[in-house]
């Protein structure tokens, strides 16, 4: 070992004792919870959740220890109160894989509250929608106030505040990107915003060949801020990244999976700054029909009880040797019958040809009473809807919102926001449709693909569900999966995301022949004139001027000369 | 809670690895600044849009590949890419990009990062990039911050013509802007050197306009000539990589950040009994002989890393707990935070 | 003067169409898309064994179900195979009886695209046809559906969702399932009740309608005319071509085998015989195949028919036959873009050649130009004569013509108002009311007419008639050539005269290109093809009774569909029939001009 290296040792040794007797509160926690579903797939969701001690009234956000500072300088920059990001290949199926963890729509979803000091909310979300292009390298940047809306309902911080009961959704913004493609790049930087990286740990099985070898696979990032205290007058930040995977057992070869399947290699211990490194695996499916084996044994079985719904979990600690998790299924497989969740919905489009077509929305309550729910549409502004058409039938019925939130888009600006409060009848499926007009769009604002259309994003349809059943998502005080155990509460919030649209607009044809259109018109337009001179005015000739050229000078002189005179 | 030791290891190996390769490297950096090319530049464009265009996508990934293993860090590269073929569902082979039907060689792998992708590939986000002409708010990772002891490797493929190239099938960039921009960044100090390439159909037509000094171009093509691909993987069904390109990746994957091999080697990459088209290459406005040049200098990279002849005494750095903080004075009433329900209950409303 | 005077563009016209068919003026077909690359992926299609084994399970299943589609059975498949599956009921009332009312029932698997989130759809779609049905048996279809199913299950290249889909009872099973599926109704409202869809899958793309006939496949026929004449791109059926060669499937267009001659002669005559077959199918605007109804939903469709027999002596199996549909399927996958390049407008002489639109709209527009030609000249003639006009009358009379075809139009649909049936009271009340409207010009003789009146009458017709040549040709172009051929000749040398033999001639030939005329030439020239050896009074009523069931037929297409060759016909053929009819047996004075003229 050389001088220098030495010395760079001590050097560096220094600056981490320091680092840690300055902010040894924060905490790390990684956890997987893989759960095969009632269908043909296996759902598997990594959990991290980083919290950050940070004074309440110390506004710099450059040092931290566990948490990653890059999202600490955009919280910082941006006056960020909260900041939820997904980026999902593929869609969710709730009709057939109940409610996932964390509900995210198909593409880039963002939504972000800003704190109540931001003095301007429209170029404070602009420049973080740049800065999150850059840290997640995905086409945020293409997120501005044409296409982003202020929810009144649907998006309520999912934090702490010190506001009082009234909301101002002025600092609220929410924006889809329906069309975004999520791959290895977008996953790179995530794991890079994990302390451990993906070098040890759980996030070492995010393998990039293998996790988008899915039926479903989403990357989430949320921000928020929690109690620090149980008196809850101080806050944290904590930040969740999460990817959801759902493997399909076809795709797959087999029934039977293990890590080494899934991921491609097995675990190689936990990462050692995390104080929580779990892996749980739901049994509910074991329990019904096909009694799956797991190897190796788990640590423990944890039952939870959880508004109505009781669940086993096996659990794994992490152990710092070599991890491999599988189950084998019994040679005779028999197909259950497959029971939908309370509240599913669909979204799709109706009428052909380009002149108009209808936006319709089916929302399935296959719940013993009656739902109350809220639905998010926010429409791109080149999909003309007419607000007069909304129509909302229950099994044949006129149905009355409860509350009707609406503002008109314009074109290029703003894009239409339909915010609908609804009574969902029991056991019934609802339709909400509207109608829209197919429009041209400006020559140059056609994509490059402009024959493969354009996308109109996901409804979200939010209820507040009484029951727990099929229900796996976080309650509102807990970042961890642990934390959702036994954890009964007054209600159990879906955001359900539909079906995007891809809708064809009146597309000129950008090949040869409409270039030859274009050019043919030009010549007949530029044509039209001379040759209607023409044929319609008649050539007759002019007298000729007798005088020499001479003369004419002459003339002019002396008319000239005689003003002259005259003003004088 | 871990060790103090444990995580002391953990945390300092990738430092102390930069540093031992600064010193290995102490005299060879001398003379390269005495050259004055201080750093190295990653432009990595595929201009093509659609899924049978995987080729120019393989393309350019196979550079990103070269240039980041020969040193260039991620930060230093602007890769733009046009459409998504990795994860694109057609892809039978998700989140994977092969240079070759027997999958030799994954040149995607598994750590990424584009800059610019799907729409964002455009001609004005292009010349805006080169030029340093970006809109105010754009990211870092989206900015060439070029100086003047830069050497810029830009690669460019996709479908080109005489005197253009294509972008997305909907605009072109023409052999003079082209220039222009170079020109532009000329005079603005934002290059020392700049290696062009380009695998494109009649891709010399690309660089004939050039008129900027130190500039060494080279393109798959002549004039009048197409740009062929390699072949078919029969198992994705598309053509996998352009032949120029698949024998420099060739030639690159024996290239190690020790190497000595030269430029002048690399512009002899397939011949024409290869590629079937005749590479050209321009080399009057570059004022070096490219067989004396290492490869290195553009694929490669050199770290910014500053030799100190003493050692540094740690009163001169900043204390992070001296740093003074932005306190905001707050009412003395302490503040109650609570939890909002997610969503309002409208019967009572 | 002398281009004016001169009608024979006409001639020029259809000499240019039939030329048309030769290939020194036609062209080869070739791939538009770039995104197809047809036949570059390896084929990997290995499941014929469980295609064989669905199809004998499949047997036994339809024994148990005489008339009905055994959809239970159906379900079970796409379930176990791992697909959405979903059943769709739709009742129709039939347009013709209001008290007869049918129940069918589709069935529909959708497999997930992995990575998708389900905006965009391929279809394959083949109609269940029961034991009794008089068609040739589906079932081999159904297998290979049901094999390729579950082969593509277990690929993770899908960018679309792929629907599996079994209609009932023909054409209208597949009618209500795409009413369902885009929420509208294209027919009159009432008769067809589609029903609703639980599950879908975003845009549909294409979809391939499948008919095997057997097991072994000597050849397969890709059948393309669609409803009204619409015809899939031009790029879908070179794909199914492609593949079908590349798969060593024996395949034809027309069920002719491909033919090469040296003697130009004959190669014109063997291309014109298989242009004028695709022109009669086209033409009649009803669809050949249940692919011709997705067509009006912007869907790209076509059927691939296959039969035992085949002309090539050699026959394919279930894995040929899953090979071609994976190609295919493959190749349509890869589309980014909707079907938008090549051509939506062509005429296929040979299965690898075409006509486009640029080619044969020229013949059109000549036949077409005849007739404003001759309006533009006897209204110059007239000019110069300077003959007494009554332009009010004859305007009243142009629109009274057209009522009575618009009353033609909704005959069908009063009747049923009236809650009778409809289909005896139409084949008895429309030639009624047909042969009535013949006698107007002898109910008008009190409205005397002047040469002028009855000329500019005459310029009407002519200017509607091609007009409405051209309209129809951009639309459907087999049918705009077809009466085109037919009514621009006599339309030419109609005229109204005052010589008794000419009038009579005129009149007669007029009454025979009356549409139902010719409906009855052409339905018995049908029915002398299938029945030659019957003797002459048999034959006669035999084709009275088609030309009947005919005219039922089109009624009832036009209410479920919204086939537009009835309404076509009623409102602008009859009642410009009957200008022209006007023109001919109209009696007027003749006004001595000449005199009038000296007098001034």
């Amino acid at each position: 070992m050389t001088l220098h290296q030495t010395l760079i040792y001590l050097l560096i040794a220094h600056l981490q004792f320091q680092s840690i007797s300055t902010s040894d509160e924060d905490t790390f926690s990684e956890e997987l919870l893989l759960k095969p579903l009632f269908s043909e797939q296996l759902y598997a969701h990594f959990q991290f959740a980083t919290h950050w001690n940070i004074e309440p009234k110390n506004e710099n956000y450059q040092h931290s220890h566990l948490f990653p500072r890059a999202v600490g300088e955009i919280v910082g920059r941006y006056n960020v109160q909260e900041l939820h990001i997904s980026l999902t290949g593929g869609l969710w199926r709730y009709e057939t894989w109940g409610y996932p963890v964390i509900d995210a729509a198909p593409g880039a979803e963002v939504w972000a509250w800003f704190k109540p000091s931001t003095t301007n909310v429209d170029k404070n979300w602009k420049l973080l929608a740049n800065s999150l292009s850059g840290l997640l390298c995905a086409s945020f940047n293409f997120v501005d106030i044409s296409n982003t809306v202020s929810p009144d309902f649907s998006f309520r911080p999912r934090g702490v505040v010190d506001w009082s009961n009234n909301l101002n959704n002025t600092f609220l913004r929410y924006a889809t990107l329906p069309r975004e493609i999520v791959c290895t790049e977008n996953l790179t930087p995530l794991k890079k915003l994990l302390p451990c990286g993906s070098k040890a740990g759980i996030a070492s099985l995010l393998n990039s060949g293998h996790i988008h070898n899915t039926k479903y696979h989403s990357t989430g990032l949320h921000l928020r801020h929690v109690c620090s205290s149980e008196s809850c007058d101080s806050v944290a930040l904590e930040l969740q990244l999460s990817v959801s995977l759902v493997y399909d057992y076809a795709i797959l070869g087999t029934r039977n999976w293990s890590f080494k399947k899934l991921f491609g290699h097995g675990l190689n211990g936990k990462c050692p700054l995390a104080t929580k490194s779990n892996i749980y695996v739901d049994l509910s499916s074991s329990k019904t029909l096909n009694n799956f084996e797991l190897s190796p044994e788990p640590d423990q079985i944890i039952t939870s009880i959880r508004g109505g719904q009781v669940s086993d979990y096996a659990l794994f600690n992490i152990p710092s040797k070599f991890l491999n998790v599988g189950v084998k299924y019994p040679e005779d497989f028999t197909l259950t019958v497959n029971i939908p969740p309370p509240i599913h919905a669909n979204q799709y489009l109706t009428g052909y040809g380009q002149e108009r077509g209808g936006i319709v929305t089916e929302i399935y309550n296959n719940h013993w009473s009656s739902l109350e729910i809220v639905i998010l549409q926010n429409i791109a502004w080149y999909v003309p809807v007419y607000l007069h058409t909304l129509t909302i039938t229950s099994g044949g019925q006129k149905l009355e919102p409860k509350i009707l939130k609406y503002s008109p888009g314009k074109q290029r600006e703003k894009p239409y926001y339909i915010e609908i409060a609804l009574k969902l009848p029991a056991r019934s499926i609802t339709t909400v449709s509207i109608d829209f007009d197919y429009v041209f769009l400006k020559w140059q604002e056609y994509p490059p693909d402009a024959n493969h259309g354009f996308y109109i994003g996901s409804a979200v349809v939010s209820a507040y569900l009484p029951l727990a059943k099929n229900y796996t998502g976080l309650p509102q005080d807990s970042a961890t999966i642990f934390g959702s155990f036994n954890a009964s509460r007054s209600g159990y919030l879906v955001q359900i995301r539909t079906e995007n649209m891809v809708i064809t607009l009146p597309t000129p044809d950008f090949s040869m022949p409409y270039n030859v259109i274009c050019l043919a018109c030009t010549v007949v337009a530029l044509a039209f004139g001379p040759l209607h001179n023409i044929t319609t005015k008649r050539l007759t000739p002019k007298k000729k001027n007798e005088e020499k050229l001479m003369q004419k000078v002459k003339k002019k002189l002396v008319n000239f000369l005689k003003k002259k005179t005259k003003t004088e | 809670m871990l060790s103090n030791k444990e995580l002391y290891i953990f945390l300092s190996t990738s430092l102390v690895f930069t540093s031992i390769y600064a010193i290995n490297l102490e005299h060879s950096f001398i003379e390269k600044a005495r050259n004055g090319h201080t750093n190295n530049w990653a432009v990595l464009v595929d201009t093509s849009r659609f899924w049978f265009n995987y080729r120019h996508v393989a393309n350019v990934l196979s550079i990103y590949r070269s240039v980041k293993r020969l040193g260039i860090p991620d930060s230093q590269i602007i890769l733009m890419i046009a459409d998504d073929m990795a994860c694109n569902p057609r892809n039978p082979r998700p989140a994977t990009v092969f240079n070759n039907a027997n999958q030799h060689i994954n040149v995607y792998g598994d750590d990424v990062e584009v800059d610019y992708r799907g729409y964002e590939v455009t001609v004005e986000n292009f010349v805006r990039l080169l030029t340093g002409r970006l809109p105010p708010g754009t990211p870092r990772s989206k900015q060439l911050l070029t100086d003047e002891g830069s050497n810029v490797l830009i690669y460019l493929t996709g479908h080109g013509g005489d005197g253009f190239l294509k972008f997305q099938d909907s605009e072109e960039i023409t052999s003079q802007e082209m220039a222009d921009a170079l020109e532009q960044m000329w005079q603005k100090q934002r290059y020392h050197e700049v290696f062009f390439m380009i695998d494109t159909c009649q891709a010399a037509s690309m660089y004939e306009r050039f008129y900027s000094p130190n500039i060494l171009s080279v393109g798959s093509s002549m004039v009048g000539e197409d740009s062929l691909s390699h072949h078919v993987d029969p198992a994705i069904g598309v053509y996998i990589i352009d032949r120029y390109t698949y024998y420099a990746l060739e030639f690159l994957e024996d290239v190690s950040p020790e190497s000595n091999r030269s430029m002048g080697e690399f512009l002899k990459v397939c011949p024409k009994s290869a590629c079937i088209s005749t590479v050209g290459v321009r080399k009057d406005l570059f004022l070096r002989d490219p067989d004396e040049v290492p490869i290195t200098d553009f694929f490669g990279s050199v770290r910014p890393v500053k030799l100190v002849e003493t050692v540094p005494t740690l009163e001169h750095f900043v204390n992070v707990s001296q740093i003074p903080l932005r306190v905001i004075k707050t009412e003395s009433k302490p503040k109650k935070y609570h939890y909002v329900p997610p969503l309002p209950i409208f019967s009572k409303v | 003067m002398g281009l004016l005077t001169d009608p024979s563009g006409d001639q020029r016209g259809i000499i240019w169409f039939a030329s048309l068919a030769s290939p020194l003026f036609n062209a080869s077909t070739y791939f538009s898309e770039n995104a197809l690359l047809p036949g570059l992926v390896k084929s990997t299609f290995k499941e014929d064994r469980f295609a064989l084994q669905y199809f004998q399970e499949l047997q036994d299943e339809t024994q148990k179900h005489e008339s009905s589609i055994p959809y239970s059975w159906l379900l079970a498949k796409f379930r176990q195979i791992g697909l959405d599956s979903y059943t769709h009921d739709f009742t129709l009332h039939s347009p013709l009886n209001p008290n007869d009312t049918y129940y069918g029932k589709n069935v529909y698997g959708i497999l997930r695209a992995p990575r998708a989130s389900s905006t965009e759809a391929l279809v394959l779609s083949v109609p269940y046809r029961p034991p009794k049905s008089i068609y040739p048996s589906t079932l081999p279809s159904i297998a290979i559906q049901l094999a390729f199913a579950k082969f593509a299950a277990k690929e993770k290249y899908w960018a679309k969702d792929i629907i599996f889909l079994i209609t009932d009872h023909e054409q209208l099973g597949i009618q209500a399932w795409l009413e369902a599926y885009h929420g509208v109704t294209c027919g009159n409202e009432g008769t067809l009740n589609h029903g609703t869809l639980k599950g879908r899958a975003g845009a549909i793309q294409a979809a391939i309608n499948l008919e095997l006939h057997s097991v072994k496949i000597g050849q397969i026929d890709i059948k393309i005319e669609g409803l009204n004449g619409q015809l899939p791109n031009l790029d879908l059926f070179n794909l199914a071509g492609k593949i079908c060669i590349k798969e060593g499937v024996f395949h034809t267009f027309k069920g002719k085998t491909p033919k090469y001659f040296r003697d130009p002669y004959k190669e014109w005559l063997y291309s014109f015989k298989n242009m004028l077959n695709m022109v009669s199918t086209q033409a009649t605007g009803v669809p050949n195949g249940n692919h011709g109804l997705f067509l009006r939903f912007g869907i790209q469709a076509l059927t691939l028919e296959g039969f035992e027999q085949g002309k090539a002596g050699s026959r394919s199996g279930f894995l040929s036959i899953g090979r071609v549909i994976e190609g295919i399927f493959r190749s349509i996958n890869n589309l980014l873009e909707r079907f938008h390049q090549s051509f939506f407008f062509y005429i296929l002489p040979s299965h690898d050649r075409y006509i486009s639109i640029g080619l044969y709209m020229p013949a059109v527009c000549m036949i077409a130009a005849a007739l404003i030609i001759k309006a533009c000249a006897k209204w110059c003639k007239m000019q110069e004569n300077h003959t007494e006009i009554r332009y009010i009358k004859v305007v009243i009379q142009f629109i009274v013509m057209h009522c009575i075809g618009a009353t033609v139009m909704v005959f069908p649909e009063l009747v049923k108002a009236l809650n009778s049936d409809v289909s005896s009271t139409v084949s008895y009340g429309l030639p009624s009311v047909l042969v009535g409207s013949l006698l107007i010009p002898f109910l008008l003789k009190s409205v005397n007419h002047s040469e002028g009146s009855l000329n500019l009458l005459c310029i009407f017709g002519l200017l509607e008639l091609g007009t409405a040549l051209i309209c129809l040709s951009m639309n459907n172009i087999s049918l705009g050539i077809f009466c085109g051929t037919i009514s621009v000749p006599f339309a030419l040398i109609a005229e109204p005269t005052k010589n008794r033999i000419f009038k009579i001639v005129q009149a007669l030939f007029w009454c025979l290109i009356h549409p139902l005329s010719i409906l009855f030439f052409v339905v018995s020239i049908n029915t002398f093809l299938m029945f030659h050896q019957e003797n002459i009074t048999e034959f006669v009523f035999r084709a009275l009774d088609a030309t009947k069931q005919a005219v039922i037929y089109s009624i009832a297409d036009s209410m479920i569909y919204g086939n537009w060759l009835y309404t076509v016909v009623s409102t602008i053929f009859i009642p410009n029939w009957l200008c022209f009819w006007n023109v001919i047996c109209s009696d007027f004075k003749r006004h001595n001009v000449n005199v009038a003229k000296k007098n001034n």
